[in-house]
Order: structure tokens, then sequence, then C-alpha cells
């Protein structure tokens, strides 16, 4: 009955938001559009057909083929989209100074006139307070609008080379023996990361309820366990992975299964007990009997 | 074998050398441009398909090469691509289509992605995903059976072995993707099925057959609301189904005949008479199995049959509403919140018969449901301030709380053999008929619950003032608050809450225009912590430059520094990773490139533990101290060290890119693992496997462009995995490989 109200709860405020907005005035709207980050019109819009008089070559090969082209649609203005507007640029005679060129902003301001469009997007909402703004890494050093060599999302490079291009040390670890299938191209940096920002700490993603990306591959770890495994559940995979890359089988974090567990499993007056197994003996690893270590619906011990 | 493969390769590059060297001649640098495409119905089409054989030739242990790199012998489908762009962007259908796919044919990893839109109207994108898993290393689960046992069966292999195969689909539309109101729909499955072995323990431990089976089956649609410019209001709903429907059953391990030709049992995994598993030699008899095959103590742990169900149900529907604007210049704004809750059902019903000889068991029937729910909320709230002076105030939120009440109603009902004491024939054995045994049927009652509350908070002030320099201060604080009711009824409840305090700096500079420099740092200090090697402080430091002194030569190197410690008197815990890496990626000429990349890590974990160990002869146990002096009480196990893992691992890889002609384009390379760590031995037996190895890959290819939009390629790769450390009683690890593959590659 709770659960069933709280969802109620949910869809209204939806509704109630989604009316509320509808229904404000025009004036409002009007009077703020021009303060979203793009400067207001100094100049007029020529419209792209002008544009082509001059960079034909340009807007066949790198712009009219890319999803960029959209612009030019219902009401935008195409080139001038992104380079403002351009009857001053064309009054001179080309003169590059009367016309926005992306050379001379700063990466802030490169940002700001991206986002001024993409910023709505479901994966760009948090990049104004991302790591990588945060550190001067700008739209441009990995999207290419005129010259990408990836079509899809116009990057400068591929995935994950582009990543590896600052993130050295992952770059290594994916190529450990043991590692998550990056380099293979079955799975990508952006899977686990939303390279656009997050609130969660170094960007990853989060499943919509709030659980760690892993289980969108490991389904079978998520749970909810009749027996919880606590490290799974509050501190995560990485408690006993290494995500991205291992000299170790299962990417553990250490060469033997018993001296991980005993980390942990070690004084009853501290925590969870530990084993009284003689080590000498059978016991190679603890996961041998433990077999069920991420959860289990029938052994507070994880044996089944 | 390997002399025809050789001469193989030997034909196939004189051959593609001669060709490429007429067609060099001939045809004049037209080589190297990207194809044209091809016009049809209104549509550029550009297509490839990369069509070939690949041998693959094993030396040593397969199971660890299939572990590591699972490439076979046959042919493949490696490669396709397909674009479809409306020239006019009036396509009828779709305005731009893209198909792309890898790894058809057996190769491990193979994906096909689709993408088709038509401008304002939808988008489409689809994805197909198969990777398979064929994991069968020792080190995981092993019995490590002694030779000093009667019999001895060495277990060579690990038991514990899977051969996975996973299934990922998603498919996702989105409608009129320009509008002010916008629609989604998807849909993803995701399918893990194939064969693996476990093992249960009821009296010994045996073998199982674990068909593995899990689907999970995610449905989500949603809308977006622009009302004004740069505002959003996104409604989202998830539901996710998961079915887990793995099973196990017994699977023969270590079969003995019953005397009186009673049929015969299964002893199990681990075969130790010296220590009583599966259980100890009667005199006079000197082996637990006669010459003849037959089990001569029949009050001997073993197995007649076992299977088990537990069919899993999960059911999870999740809501977000979330918000998004950057209406004012001065501010951008994100709030969301999601509410889920998920229903958990396994049905369980595990039965065992046979003999648990410290209990007299002889069956064991156990049923009963599982239910778990996990309750979830979670919200975030970001903004940005945009200040004067270049500045601004970034502001992330995140809370998240769950909580999960479970219970297991179990019905246990045991079929023992009546007495008191160890069984012992001739009243108690495996050949006791159930209907010598006495009945008893008990029920439990397991209700606990998981809950957690976590919100975090980081703040920081970010400053670019100029392109050649900025930086960022911030504070992160976090609390969190864990509640595990472990029995309602005793009352025992494990409550920790935890605080957490991280400042954290960066700073970025570009001194000159190609030289871009990077340091962050972060410390953090945890008041407490849930689990033992919790860290209460952990900081990270790290260093990245990337320098471009000619637009062909790009240098990149860095410095990352993470350690984290609890300095608990008892825990002693200690860690920390090291990595240190340099690259350089050099092209002066455009028939030459080099890329060559170096990485060290220095890793180590550690914290002080107690354990219990008999082999004296070990270092671990001859200079272990005596936890009870030291203030541990656990009469469990005595014995007190310091358990450290330290791993130093060198990767070096090196590719020379040449083209000696404008047709001919070859690649050489060679990349190196090398691992060496440290570890104590707690078994004398135990192998320390990954401790210290090699990991040797050599490469090279060429492909050759043949024209008419052909290309004829040879690859050819090599993989030496040998371990330096102590093998131990199972088979070494030890293997080299080479792999060469051969294609054509059709391209406009």
């Amino acid at each position: 009955m709770r659960i069933a109200g709280r969802h109620k709860l949910i869809s209204s405020m939806s509704a109630a938001g989604v009316l509320l907005v509808w229904f404000l005035p025009d004036g409002i709207v009007a009077q703020n559009s021009n303060l979203t980050g793009q400067n207001p019109p100094a100049t007029e819009y020529v419209g792209t057909d002008t544009c082509k008089t001059c960079h034909e070559d340009l807007y066949k090969k790198s712009f009219e083929n890319t999803p960029h082209f959209k612009t030019t649609l219902r009401d935008g203005h195409g080139c001038e989209s992104c380079h403002g507007p351009g009857s001053e640029h064309v009054a001179g005679g080309g003169d590059v100074s009367k016309i926005v060129s992306f050379k001379t902003l700063s990466k802030q301001e490169i940002n700001t006139r991206c986002m001024g469009c993409h910023g709505t997007d479901r994966e760009q909402r948090h990049f104004s307070s991302s790591v990588h703004a945060g550190n001067d890494v700008g739209c441009l050093d990995c999207h290419s609008p005129h010259h990408a060599k990836e079509a899809q999302y116009l990057l400068v490079q591929k995935q994950p080379d582009l990543c590896y291009g600052c993130h050295l040390t992952e770059k290594a670890a994916f190529a450990m023996p043991y590692h998550h299938r990056v380099n293979e191209g079955l799975i990508q940096c952006a899977d686990c990361h939303n390279v656009h920002g997050t609130t969660t700490v170094r960007q990853v993603r989060a499943l919509p309820n709030g659980d760690a990306p892993c289980y969108k591959c490991h389904a079978d770890k998520q749970g909810p366990f009749v027996y919880e495994h606590v490290p799974v559940k509050t501190e995560g995979c990485v408690s006993c992975h290494s995500p991205h890359g291992s000299t170790n089988p299962r990417m553990l974090r250490v060469s033997q299964v018993n001296l991980l567990c005993l980390q942990c499993h070690s004084f009853p007056a501290q925590g969870p007990a530990g084993p009284a197994h003689n080590q000498a003996t059978k016991y190679q690893a603890c996961t041998m009997c433990h077999a069920a270590i991420h959860g289990s619906n029938a052994s507070n011990v994880f044996f089944r | 074998m390997t002399s025809n493969i050789l001469r193989l390769i030997q034909l196939q590059v004189m051959l593609l050398t001669l060709s490429a060297i007429v067609h060099g001649q001939s045809s004049g640098n037209d080589a190297g441009q990207p194809p044209e495409g091809w016009e049809t119905a209104g549509y550029v089409i550009h297509q490839s398909i990369d069509i070939g054989y690949r041998v693959s030739e094993i030396t040593g242990s397969q199971a660890m090469y299939d572990t590591l790199v699972d490439l076979r012998t046959g042919p493949r489908f490696l490669d396709q691509t397909l674009s479809m762009q409306s020239q006019n962007h009036d396509g009828l259908l779709f305005d731009n289509l893209s198909i792309s796919s890898f790894g058809w044919g057996g190769d491990p990893n193979n994906a096909l992605h689709v993408r088709f839109d038509k401008s304002k109207w939808y988008e489409f994108r689809s994805d197909f995903r198969r990777d398979q898993t064929d994991f069968d290393y020792n080190l995981l689960a092993n019995p490590l059976n002694p030779p000093t046992s009667s019999p001895s069966i060495p277990v060579l292999s690990s038991p514990h072995s899977f051969y996975t195969r996973r299934r990922m689909s998603d498919f996702d539309l989105t409608i009129l993707p320009q509008s002010k109101v916008d629609f989604r729909f998807g849909y993803s499955r995701n399918n893990m099925t194939g064969p693996s072995y476990s093992s249960v323990h009821e009296g010994t431990d045996a073998l199982l057959f674990q068909p593995w089976n899990t689907t999970l089956n995610s449905y989500r649609m949603g809308f977006d609301f622009k009302p004004v410019a740069g505002t959003v209001i996104s409604y989202d709903q998830f539901f996710d189904y998961y079915m887990g429907d793995t099973t196990w059953q017994l699977s023969p391990f270590a079969p003995a005949l019953l005397p009186g030709s009673a049929g015969s049992v299964e002893l199990g995994l681990p075969i130790d008479t010296g220590n009583k598993t599966p259980c100890a030699i009667n005199p006079p008899a000197t082996s637990l199995i006669d010459p003849g095959g037959t089990l001569t103590n029949i009050a001997c742990n073993a197995y007649f049959g076992y299977n088990r169900y537990n069919r899993i149900r999960t059911w999870t529907p999740t809501e977000r509403l979330s918000f998004r604007t950057n209406y004012f210049k001065w501010l951008d704004l994100n709030a969301s919140y999601a509410y889920s809750d998920a229903e958990m059902n396994a049905a369980f019903n595990e039965f065992f018969n046979g003999l648990v000889q410290r209990s007299r068991t002889r069956q064991e029937l156990v049923t009963g449901p599982g239910h778990a729910t996990q309750i979830s909320n979670v919200a975030d709230f970001g903004a940005t301030f945009y200040l004067p002076k270049h500045l601004r105030i970034v502001d992330s939120f995140r809370f998240w709380a769950f909580r999960i009440p479970e219970t297991f109603t179990s019905t246990t009902t045991e079929w023992d053999v009546p007495g008191s004491g160890s069984c012992a024939p001739p009243t108690c054995s495996l050949l006791t008929p159930i209907s010598g045994t006495t009945q008893s049927a008990a029920t439990a009652f397991d209700q606990t619950s998981f809950n957690q509350n976590w919100k975090r908070n980081e703040t920081d002030l970010v400053w670019d003032p100029s392109k050649y320099f900025g930086g960022s201060i911030g504070f992160r604080y976090g609390n969190r608050n864990f509640v595990h009711v472990n029995d309602f009824t005793t009352g025992d409840v494990d409550n920790i809450v935890v605080h957490e305090y991280t400042p954290l700096a960066s700073l970025w500079a570009k001194p000159v225009t190609n030289l871009r420099i990077h340091f962050d740092f972060e410390h953090t200090n945890n008041d407490n912590a849930i689990v033992r090697i919790g860290p209460r402080k952990a900081s990270q430091y790290r260093i990245r430059a990337n320098y471009t002194p000619k637009p062909w030569a790009v240098l990149g190197g860095s410095i990352n520094l993470s350690q984290a410690s609890n300095d608990d008197f008892f825990t002693s815990y200690n860690w920390h990773n090291r990595n240190y890496s340099l690259t350089a990626s050099l092209m002066p000429r455009p028939r030459f490139s080099l890329d060559l990349a170096y990485n060290y890590t220095s890793y180590k974990q550690r914290a002080l533990i107690c354990f219990n160990d008999s082999a004296a002869s070990l270092p671990v146990v001859a200079d272990a101290g005596s936890c009870e002096a030291n203030g541990f009480a656990d009469s469990d196990n005595p014995l007190l060290t310091n358990g450290y893992y330290t791993s130093n691992v060198n990767y070096g890889t090196g590719a020379v890119m040449f083209k000696p002609i404008a047709r001919l384009t070859t690649n050489i390379g060679y990349s190196i693992t090398s691992v060496g760590g440290q570890t104590p031995q707690f078994n004398v037996l135990q192998p320390f496997g990954p401790l210290q190895y090699n990991y040797h890959q050599p490469m090279g290819n060429l492909a050759i462009d043949l024209g008419h939009n052909l290309t004829a390629m040879g690859a050819w790769n090599y993989y030496q995995y040998g371990e330096k450390s102590f093998v131990g009683p199972t088979d070494p690890r030890y293997f080299h490989a080479n792999n060469e593959t051969f294609s054509l590659r059709w391209a406009f």
C-alpha cells in the first residue's frame, strides 16, 4: 500500500511539473531564451546557403553528412547555430574576426556553446559539474564536429584509444591478462563511466535503483538475496576485484582467495568470525565450499 | 603441423608481397584513398566485409589458453560495416543507417551494432553482444589431494570450471527526438547459459554439475518535456525481471563400489585419508578402496545422489523523475529522484542421499521459500553557479538509501540412522536402508534486514582564469548509516555509522602550447569502517602530462599513487597501488609510425590475520605469533601473522608500422607483462600461480591493397604464458600458442 502510494506520488509530481511549466507565460521564455549560454545576435543570420558559397567543400564533406545537419531543420540556423550570425562575416569578405571561431574560444566558452543545445541531453546533464569540465577538458578534446574520425558521436578517435590518451594507468590495466574486454571491442569505457559527469565518484554510472553498473552484465550478482554478503552491498565489487584489469584470475585483488577472505574474517570481536579450518589440509580455496559468495538465498554462510 | 603452417605463411607472404609490388608498379599511388561509396536510390552506401580463416596451434595448458586467449581454429566472419546515408535527408524509412559487427563464427567476443534514424522523427539503436568465458583455473578451487592419501587421486586441473556464454541485447527507440516532447522505449535482454561446475558440502565435498541459466529482461519507457529553452523534465519507468534457473546435480568424480553388489557411491572431491577425508581407513585395509574398486569403510561420508533447485524470480520496477535547466546564464541545475522496490522470490529444494558420518544422516530434504525485498530511494542534485572572475562553484549531492527485509522459511526433513555418536558399522553405514532410519522434520524461520542510508555532498570551487592554467579545490562530506539486523528475536544488530571527510584539489597548466600538465589529489578520512579492510584513510595523487612537440609526435606520462589504511590495532590494514606510465606515439612519415608504452605497477595489500595451520615447516606458520598472547582472542585460529600480498608488474609494448610501398602495410609489435610478487604460503600443496609469471605477446601483420576495393591481410599473434613460481601438484600452467589469421577485405 505504502509502495503503491509512493509510485502514485511520483506520477502525480511528474504530471504537476509538466502542467506547471506547460503554462509558463511565453514572455518569460522569450525573455530568458538568450541567457542559455549563447550570445545575443549582434548581427543577422544569413542562412546556410550563403555559407555554402564559400565553404561548400566543408559543408559537403564535413557537415551535411553529420548529425549536426539537423540544425538546419525546423527553425535551426545550420552553420550559424554554432558559429553565430554571419552577416558581418559575409560583409567583411570572410573576415574571421566577425564570426565565432572555435579556435579562439576558451574551453569554457566552447563548452557553454555546445551545452546550449546538448546540455539537456540525458548523457550531458551533469557536464558542467563533471570532473572533465573542472579540469579543462572540453567538448572539442574528444569531439570534432567537422573532422571526426569516428562517425558515431563525432569522436576524434575511437574508444578506448581516445580515453587512453590521458588515462595511461587504465590503458595498462586493460592490458593485464585478466581484464574486462574493452580492448576486444565488447564493452567501452562509456558503458561503466559517464564521461560527461555524474553525481557519483569517478563518474561511475549507476543503475536506476542506485546499484553499481556491474549488474547490467553480472545480473546474477545483483540480488536482493536472503543472505547478503556485506561487502558486496556496502563496499561494492571493488572490495575484492580490480574492475579494469588484474594479474590475478577473476580480476581479484590478491592472488590467493583465502588470504582475501582472511583479511576480513579473522577476529570475531571485530566482525565476522574467522574460519576454524586448518589451512594446511584440504581447503585450497574458501570459495570451494562457500560457492555462493556474492549472496545466497538458502545459506547464511553462502554454501548454496 | 607446425612446418605446414610455416610453409603456408611463407607462401602467403610471398604471394601477397609479389602482388603488392605488381600492383604498386602498375597502378600508381591511388591506394589509401577512402572509398567513394556507391550511390543508389538516393543513398550513399559504404560497406566493408572482412572474411578469413584462423589457425590456432597451442602447446601446453589448453585450460590456461582458453582462460586467457580462447581463439580457435576455423573460418571467421571477422568484421563487417555498412552505412547508408540519404543524400538529401529525405529517405523513405530512414535517413541514416549504420550496421557494424565483428567476431562471427566462433570467436569468444562478437557484437552487432545497428543504428538508424530519420532526422526529426525517430532514432533507433540496437546492440547485440556475445561473450564466452572458458574458465578453468587451478587456483580458485582445487582440493589439492595429497599423495600420502590412499588411494591417491590427484586433481591436476580445477574441478570448478565455467564454460558460459552471455548474450546481451539492447534496443532503444526515441520518437520525435527534436520535439518539445520526445518519447523513448527500450528493451534489454541478458541471458547467460552454459555448463559449469561447483561443489557442495554434505559430510564431504561433492562435485556438482551446474548448467548455468540466468536471464534478465529489462523494459523501459519515458519522455522528455522541454518547456523552455535549456530546460527539460524527464520521467522514466523501468521494469527489470530476473530469472535464475540454474540447477545443481551430482557429478561423478571418485566413485567406488559398495560391498555385496550394492551399487556404487560417490566419494567426492577431497581424498585425504590421512586427515580422514572423506573418512579414515579401517585396518586391516590399507586403502579406502580395495584393488577391486570396492569401498573398505562403508561408514564413510559419501553421496548416492544430490540435486538442488533454486528458482529465482526478481521483479524490479523503478521510476525516476528528473529535471535539468541551464535556463539562467549563471546557473546549471540538475535534480532527480528514483524509487524502486524489488521483489525476489526463490523457491528452494535440496535433496541429499548418502551418508554424513558425523550426524548419522542418510538422507536429507530441505525446502522453503526465500523472499527478499529491496526498497531503494535515490536522489541526486547538481548545481553549477557561474561567478565573476572565471570562478564557478560546483555542488553535487547524492542520496542513496535501501532497505532489504529478508526471510527464509525452511523445512528440513532428515532421515537419520538411530543411535548416537559418529556413524559406525554394522548398525550405521551407507548400506543402512532408508526404511531403517528415523525421520524427523524441523522448520526454521530466518528473518533479517540489511539497510544502508548514504548521503554524500561534494562542493568545488573551480577557477580557470586563462587558457594557460586553472584548478579547483573542494570538499566531499559523506554520511553512511549501515544497519544489519542479523536476528530479530535476539536483537542481534550491527549498526555502523561512517562519516567521510575528503578535501580534494586539482591543478592544470599549459605552460607552452603543446604541453598539458594535470595534477589532482584527494585525501579521505573515515571515522569508522563497515568491513574490516574498509579504509579509514585513503589518498590519491595523480599527475598526467601530454606533450605534442610536433604534429606527428605525441608523448605522455602519468603517475598515479593510491593508498589506503585502517590503523586499527587489531587490523593494521595497509594498501597501495602505485602506477607509473610513459607512452610515445610517433609518425614522422605517412609510411612509418612507432608506438611505445611502458607501465610499472607496485601493488600491496596487507592486514593482520589469525589462522589455523598445522604445517609447521612453512615459514608463515613457523614465524607466526600467538593471537591470544597479542590480545586477539580467537580459539579457532591461534596463529597470528601479517597477511600480505605484494605484486610488481612491468608492462611494455612497442609497435612499428611501415609501408614500404603504397599498397603494402606492415605492422610488427611485441608486448610483455612481467609479474613478480610475494604472499605467504598456507599449504605445502598450494601453488603460487599468478604470483610470478611472464606473458609475452609478439605480433605481426601485413595488408596488401589488391585494387578493386580488395585488401588481403595476414596476421600472426604469438602468446606465451609461463609461471615463474612454485607450480605445486597441479598441471603446470604454461602454454604458448601461434595464431595465424588470413583474411580478405572488401570495402567500398
